[in-house]
């Protein structure tokens, strides 16, 4: 009987080695992750714990971030951003919701037609969107002023008046934001099996019972993922406001995007500019965890 | 027999003295000078190309264009990472001074070549383009502020613009347009003030010799004279003679549709004209704006752009070249070829060109007016922190324009502003 080393168990070989096969196909992406998004964030970072003299950097440690709150415009870039945010989404949300339910219902004269003509404006450029708007809100020449004064109104200052500014600039968000926030919205209404409204109806529930108990219960998730995707995207606002009222009149819808545009690209304050920017992300995530959370403790409730 | 190095020395003898000429010549030109370059501008200047072609026949310009908005975060993000974006660079006056500040390696010391024609710029011009005593622009057009008028409706309306010496006279005048003429406002102003765009409060405030900062640096946006010029803006705006023009849309919209009878404007305009509104000739007037009194300033100046060069060029003459050229000559070119010329801020060109006559301007001699007020433009230099007061003085102008806030009010508040942003000390009253 020849006698032979005992087969080493499958285990213990693939144990002593490691598997390098799925790390070489992922390997392209988390380089370029690396390069251009792991880079730039920490260089950032290090960039708002400095400051530029002469062309040099100097470390200051956190005086970019003390210099941030005794700024009284950047205070007023996020009290805007946030009366955008606490007012604008909701606002929106309600809309879309509004537009989906109806969308949703089978005998919906031109569905199809609908369904397109809201979702247009969301795949109009912004800037495009804003140059639009600027002439139809001018309050001489525009076509919306046209329109109040052959009802006998007086013109509205839609883009002179801090208040009417704000308004505008709003309206302007949500003419392009809902047509997206109700194709998801009507995604998840499809979802819900027809049955729970069917079985509703036969115990005399209507109209408003019906959304309250069953629709939005089961579109929680869709509602979740939409507010958080609006959160950030009035957290981020740039491009209405540049071109609509260029952050004016008096600083009434400057945003805290526009503002970090402004510190880094005109005034070429980088240092300044990434503290705002780090300033903005923590409001983002902190935002969205809270939201998160909140949704989870309403659905273990 | 001579020596190799004797011959080479004797080479070098001869071609030495031709070797230290000027490679540029801006009225004679050089057509040994060969080269390619590129100009980044905002504009597709071809006749400045074209003129300069005459005198540098073997030098090929490529002219790169970007939009006006885009343009100032351009050479921003390239100084910031020291790019090569082209051998000579327009740069708009707001960017030069945070630049120089910023990144001192980005742009080429022209001190060696440019400074003889330091003398022939007004202070605030040469100042405005090479801060803090470096050498790095050429400024090119004429910043001077004008009042461009409407010289058919003014007819209209009874009002002789020669007489509108005083802003008291301007009031009284504008009153009397309104009623001879209501469908139309006296004077333009943009009542946003975005971006700084104030050009009421320009001169009204220059002709006192106030501008947001004083030589030391110290803010004085609330100044006792600010306060004064921003309420005399506050009494046109009571006296119903302002049209609210925002932006360039809104501008060039009320233009054509006559909604304003005149504007106050840098001497730049009076070459666009003819493109915005070609419909208009023979309408436009162009004077020296009023001043508090008919003896007093009248001057005031807004801001424009400069030429300057790469460090990283490696066509320094050809850039040079081109710079200068347009800086010096390109206007009278441009004239004697029958030609539109823009204003140039070059006061020997200026002063040649105030005999330049367009029938487009109901004052043919339309360059007379820009020659009387540059000779006396008061010395306003821009610095790093320059953008954030003109914002801060839009915020006010619009605070004062718009919600009718007290000027004084208004302007505290954003000299506050501005202090709290950059860290700088209010001037003492």
């Amino acid at each position: 009987m020849i006698q032979t080393h005992p087969a080493t168990p499958p285990q213990s070989r693939r144990a002593g080695r490691i598997n390098l096969t799925p790390y070489l196909f992922l390997a392209p992406v988390l380089i370029l992750m690396a390069v251009f998004l792991l880079y730039p964030m920490v260089q950032s970072v290090l960039l708002s714990f400095q400051r530029n003299v002469a062309g040099d950097a100097q470390w200051v440690g956190i005086a970019q971030y003390r210099r941030l709150f005794g700024d009284s415009i950047f205070l007023t870039s996020l009290t805007n951003t946030l009366i955008f945010l606490v007012i604008q989404v909701p606002v929106m949300l309600a809309c879309a919701l509004f537009v989906a339910v109806h969308l949703n219902k089978k005998n919906f004269p031109l569905r199809g037609l609908f369904r397109s003509v809201y979702f247009l404006p969301s795949i109009m450029g912004l800037v495009a969107a804003g140059v639009l708007f600027r002439l139809l809100f001018n309050e001489d020449l525009g076509l919306i002023n046209y329109a109040v004064r052959s009802i006998g109104l007086p013109n509205v200052p839609w883009i002179n008046q801090p208040g009417w500014a704000k308004i505008t600039v709003m309206l302007v968000m949500t003419w392009k934001s809902v047509g997206f926030a109700a194709v998801i919205f009507l995604a998840g209404l499809q979802a819900i099996p027809e049955e729970l409204y069917e079985a509703a109806e036969l115990d005399g529930a209507k109209g408003w019972q019906i959304i309250r108990n069953i629709t939005l219960p089961l579109l929680k998730p869709t509602l979740i993922f939409t507010t958080v995707i609006s959160t950030i995207g009035v957290l981020n606002m740039f491009d209405e406001v540049v071109v609509l009222t260029g952050g004016g009149p008096a600083n009434a819808t400057i945003t805290m995007g526009l503002y970090l545009y402004r510190t880094a690209f005109q005034n070429l304050d980088f240092n300044y500019g990434a503290a705002v920017a780090w300033v903005m992300v923590l409001l983002v995530a902190a935002l969205s965890a809270v939201q998160f959370l909140l949704a989870r403790e309403g659905s273990e409730g | 027999m001579k020596t190799p190095l004797n011959i080479l020395l004797t080479t070098a003898l001869l071609l030495g003295p031709a070797s230290a000429q000027s490679a540029t010549n801006p009225v004679k030109g050089n057509a040994n000078l060969k080269a390619e370059i590129t100009v980044l501008s905002t504009v597709d200047d071809k006749t400045n190309v074209i003129a300069f072609n005459k005198l540098y026949p073997n030098v090929k310009v490529n002219i790169i264009t970007a939009p006006v908005a885009d343009f100032i975060t351009k050479i921003n993000t390239s100084a910031a990472v020291n790019s090569f974006l082209a051998d000579v660079l327009q740069m708009p006056d707001a960017a030069i001074a945070p630049i120089v500040a910023s990144y001192p390696t980005y742009l080429a010391d022209l001190s060696k070549v440019a400074t003889k024609y330091k003398s022939s710029f007004t202070t605030n011009a040469w100042n405005t383009r090479n801060p803090g005593g470096k050498v790095v622009a050429m400024p090119v057009d004429n910043t001077s502020m004008v009042l461009y008028y409407r010289a058919d409706l003014f007819k209209k309306a009874g009002i002789d613009p020669s007489k509108l010496t005083t802003w008291t006279d301007f009031a009284a005048a504008g009153k009397k347009f309104q009623a001879a003429v209501p469908g139309t406002k006296f004077l333009a102003e943009d009542f946003t003030g975005t971006g700084g765009n104030v050009n009421l409060l320009t001169v009204l405030s220059q002709e006192r010799n106030t501008g947001y900062f004083n030589a030391k640096g110290e803010i004085t946006l609330n100044s006792p004279e600010m306060v004064r010029a921003m309420t005399t803006v506050k009494s046109f705006k009571d006296a119903g003679i302002l049209q609210n023009v925002q932006g360039i849309d809104g501008f060039l919209g009320a233009m054509k549709t006559d909604k304003f009878a005149a504007v106050l404007y840098p001497a730049w305009l009076a070459s666009l004209l003819k493109v915005f509104v070609p419909e208009q000739k023979g309408k436009w007037g162009v004077m020296v704006p009023p001043g508090y009194s008919a003896q007093g300033s009248h001057a005031a100046t807004s801001t424009g752009s400069g030429y300057s060069i790469s460090r990283n060029t490696k066509n320094f003459d050809a850039a040079w070249a081109y710079v200068e050229f347009v800086s010096t000559q390109a206007a009278l070119q441009i004239a004697k070829a029958s030609g539109t010329p823009f204003i140039p801020a070059y006061l020997p060109a200026l002063k040649t060109l105030s005999n330049f006559a367009d029938p487009f301007f109901a004052t043919p001699k339309y360059i007379v007016p820009v020659l009387a007020v540059s000779k006396s433009i008061p010395s306003v230099t821009l610095n790093i922190n320059s953008q954030n007061a003109a914002n801060a003085a839009g915020n006010a102008y619009s605070a004062v324009l718009n919600t009718g806030v007290d000027p004084k009010v208004a302007l505290d508040k954003a000299a506050q502003d501005l202090a709290n942003q950059t860290g700088l000390k209010i001037a003492p009253k």
